[in-house]
């Protein structure tokens, strides 16, 4: 194992605020954590690293008192906390952002923020005071959001930060952001941190579990890396570079995280002349074959939903589109993958999987739904399907006739993509292929998406992490507000370069 | 809420092994097992052959229209119009035969209108109109047991003159009773078409998850008008065997709570509300058991009031059952 001490990477005078110690958590069989560690000082953003199942988020939840430990102690500025509650937790001044969302979507803003203490006045609800202190809160996360609209009406990313708003009502001095970061776009996560910074600067100890590896280089000050339960150490983030963590998390070197293919690109594969949708203006563009394109942009900006008309979820109302030179109007998802369109959802749960049924049966969804209506069919195609869409793609499972809901991310992520593989397509559409997985697996998939354009194979990629786009494509399109602005090949592009053009600063210069 | 069978019902994996089967249909198809032990062995009328078609005759038309059924819980929905339907049905085919269709045409021409009536309206306002099922199909079982009550003026007819509908309803062939054969025809009509078929393939991913079915190329909207059609078509050939077998259309009385019933068996039979997943195997099972232990209730000389009881403790015990065993 690893012989440094706890603090071994912080020169730091302040006593821990919190700290876990030799913690263990077994799920029946499954060692979930075996002597793991997390020691917070006041004052400080730590990450919590490691892959899928590594067991950071177990000790997150440990840390907030929703689960507890089988056995070690943890501490609160040096006192031993025994059988923490989450009602307790949060009493004592720890807050806790999950994963999953918590909010009521019928429910409007102010009200999740209060929910279960809502402000009281003569045996009622105060709405006044609810919506008044609600608006403070926001105004300090500098989040232009009416409390009084209900939750429904926003977007992912923006309930994101209602979440974490509802968690700092309490005043807390931990609070522990369980990927909070992953359904938002690069706007609001910089708001996100830069919101944690002054929560730093006043004192507060934050711990934060990510996959993004360059939030935790950017912003964190240490990070502690988990490998299979066990600690394997804590990192100044001054003092260390990404790949050492890397290397931390994965128990190996890893000689090259993206895999850029070079390949001759080929005849156009997919070109739209003045195509328009709903949000999306006059949009032109040209895939070719063996060519990445990249598709960088705010939330809202039309990055998806240009992926969804290309893939014939919302039809194209205007201009021209071709695919193998071919003028094509699709006006169904189906038409588009009889086109040789493959399209990969971003939300996987929500609008990709069948979570409880198979993985042969997810593997072949899109091929079964290709063919007639009355055609018949049998667990023959779905297994054929599995067996050429997943090759190559390393997804670890004892049995594909487990319910793909017993996957981790990652693995749930390959399933989805290998979906699409097994139609095999000409042009493969993915938004957001790297959303909340962990980096073996992200690493699988770039390695596979390498492998597809080398092939000959066309792939248009949105994300909202903007280092992904410039280590993968070829060529990076930029879009604001419904528009292309930019066209940057990959080589040119740095991240300041997109993030310019994303947020839309161009226009000020012209103004 | 999390139903029987969400984690439990493996309608996703291959039923070779002898195992895999018994875990399918461990729950219920083991207490029809003991139910049946316990009966032969307590009530001497019960294995007799008269009895067992008795059963088997008396829930032939229940079993139709929990085919349908099956098909709409599947895909996430509920038909609760299936009883008024098969009401209207009987009315309808008594008008035609009464005035002068010839049986046979009249019989087509009834589960026809079911049918077109079901996938229109039932369907085209759920997958088009975007109304919710519950309120489509409340709003429908009242509307047409109204309209079976005004086109008979809430008179029976009888159609006893007419051989063929009679034939269905309480017929023989080889030997056993048609309604029972249809009634077995249908259920493996319908078990094929949900295995073996990207319809009913296509009816699975609606259920488990719409979203995902739609942008994987699956027409959802078509996937739901098609088992309203087809629950309705049920409840058209469920009218017929009805009517036969009480020789009259019976616009007050007749199918009246069907759509329950059925439901219930549907549920025992390993569907859950919360969609995607069940099977018309289990659906059959769970006929069968509702059916044998409303037999039993009788033979046993309890007063038959006690049968509703019966069927909503072992619903809910079932449902019971397979939570604890989920975990």
């Amino acid at each position: 194992m690893n012989s440094d001490l706890p603090n071994s990477g912080l020169s730091t005078q302040a006593d821990p605020l919190i700290t876990a110690t030799g913690i263990r958590k077994t799920f029946g069989p499954t060692v979930a954590l075996d002597n793991a560690q997390a020691v917070l000082y006041p004052g400080e953003i730590h990450a919590l690293m490691g892959e899928n199942g590594s067991g950071k988020s177990t000790l997150l939840t440990i840390l907030a008192g929703a689960q507890p430990a089988d056995a070690g102690t943890i501490t609160l500025h040096g006192r031993d906390l025994v059988g923490l509650t989450p009602a307790e937790a949060r009493a004592r001044g720890i807050a806790v952002v999950s994963q999953e969302p918590q909010l009521a979507p019928a429910l409007t803003v102010g009200e999740n923020i209060f929910l279960g203490r809502l402000p009281r006045r003569a045996g009622g609800v105060s709405w006044r005071e609810t919506h008044r202190r609600a608006a403070e809160i926001l105004a300090e996360l500098q989040l232009d959001i009416d409390p009084r609209v209900a939750v429904s009406t926003l977007s992912l990313g923006r309930r994101q930060m209602v979440e974490i708003a509802k968690a700092l009502a309490d005043r807390p001095q931990v609070l522990l952001l369980d990927e909070a970061t992953s359904s938002l776009d690069e706007a609001d996560t910089r708001t996100l941190f830069a919101l944690l910074s002054r929560l730093r600067a006043a004192g507060t100890a934050i711990g934060f579990v990510s996959h993004r590896m360059t939030e935790v280089m950017e912003h964190a000050d240490r990070a502690t890396v988990l490998r299979d339960g066990q600690y394997i150490g804590t990192r100044k983030l001054s003092e260390t570079d990404e790949h050492e963590l890397v290397s931390m998390m994965v128990g190996r070197d890893l000689k090259s995280y993206w895999h850029k293919a070079s390949v001759a690109q080929g005849d156009a594969l997919l070109r739209m002349v003045r195509v328009a949708r709903g949000p999306l203006k006059s949009i032109d563009l040209t895939v070719n074959r063996g060519e990445i394109v990249g598709l960088a942009g705010l939330v809202g900006s039309g990055r998806s939903a240009l992926l969804r008309t290309i893939a014939g979820v919302r039809p194209m109302e205007a201009g021209e589109m071709f695919l193998n030179r071919k003028a094509v109007r699709i006006r169904s998802p189906r038409q588009a993958r009889q086109l040789g369109v493959g399209y990969v959802p971003e939300d996987r749960k929500g609008e990709g999987l069948v979570m409880h049924w198979s993985l042969y049966r997810n593997a072949g969804l899109s091929r079964v739904a290709a063919l007639p209506v009355l055609a018949p069919i049998s667990e023959r195609i779905d297994r054929a399907a599995y067996a050429q869409g997943t090759q190559g793609l390393k997804v670890r499972t004892a049995d594909p006739r487990q319910a793909v809901s017993e996957l981790s991310g990652g693995n749930q992520q390959k399933v989805l993509i290998a979906r699409e593989l097994a139609i095999t397509p000409d042009l493969l559409l993915l938004d957001e292929p790297t959303r909340g997985v962990d980096v073996g697996a992200k690493e699988d998939i770039y390695a596979q998406i390498a492998h597809l354009v080398r092939g000959g194979m066309g792939l248009m990629i949105a994300s909202s992490e903007l280092q992904e786009l410039i280590g993968v494509c070829d060529r990076i399109l930029v879009l604001f507000q419904g528009q292309i602005v930019a066209d940057i090949p990959a080589r040119d592009a740095r991240e300041e370069t997109l993030a310019y053009w994303a947020s839309g600063a161009h226009l000020i210069g012209a103004a | 809420m999390m139903t029987a069978a969400e984690n439990s019902s493996d309608t996703d994996k291959i039923p070779t092994s002898f195992p895999t089967l018994l875990r399918r249909y461990a729950g219920v198809g083991a207490a029809l097992v003991a139910l049946i032990v316990f009966l032969s062995l307590t009530q001497e009328n019960f294995l007799k052959y008269n009895n067992i078609m008795n059963i088997l005759r008396t829930n032939s038309v229940m079993f139709v229209a929990a085919v349908g059924l099956t098909f709409v819980i599947i895909s996430q929905g509920l038909d609760l119009s299936v009883g008024s339907m098969t009401a209207l049905g009987g009315v309808f085919l008594a008008e035609l035969l009464t005035s002068g269709v010839g049986a046979w045409p009249a019989i087509f021409l009834t589960i026809a209108a079911c049918t077109i009536l079901g996938a229109v309206v039932n369907g085209g306002l759920i997958a088009y109109g975007g109304f919710n099922f519950f309120v489509v199909t409340l709003a429908m079982m009242q509307l047409l047991r109204g309209a079976a009550l005004v086109i008979s003026n809430g008179v029976p007819a009888s159609t006893f003159m007419w051989d063929p509908v009679q034939w269905v309803g309480d017929g023989v062939v080889l030997g056993l009773p048609v309604p029972v054969v249809l009634a077995v025809l249908i259920g493996l009509l319908g078990y094929a078409v949900m295995r073996w078929t990207r319809f009913g393939r296509s009816v699975y991913a609606v259920g488990g998850n719409e979203t995902a079915a739609r942008l994987a190329g699956i027409n959802v909207a078509r996937v739901r008008v098609a088992v309203y059609g087809i629950s309705a078509a049920c409840a058209g050939v469920s009218a017929i065997m009805l009517t036969g077998r009480l020789t009259s259309s019976q616009p007050v009385s007749a199918a009246l709570g069907l759509e329950l019933s059925a439901a219930a068996a549907v549920l025992l039979g390993g569907a859950s509300f919360a969609g995607g997943s069940g099977n018309i195997g289990g659906s059959a099972i769970g006929v069968l058991f509702l059916g044998v232990l409303a037999n039993g209730i009788t033979l046993a000389g309890v007063p038959s009031y006690w049968q509703g009881i019966a069927t909503g403790a072992v619903l809910i015990a079932a449902i019971a059952l397979d939570r604890i065993r989920a975990k």
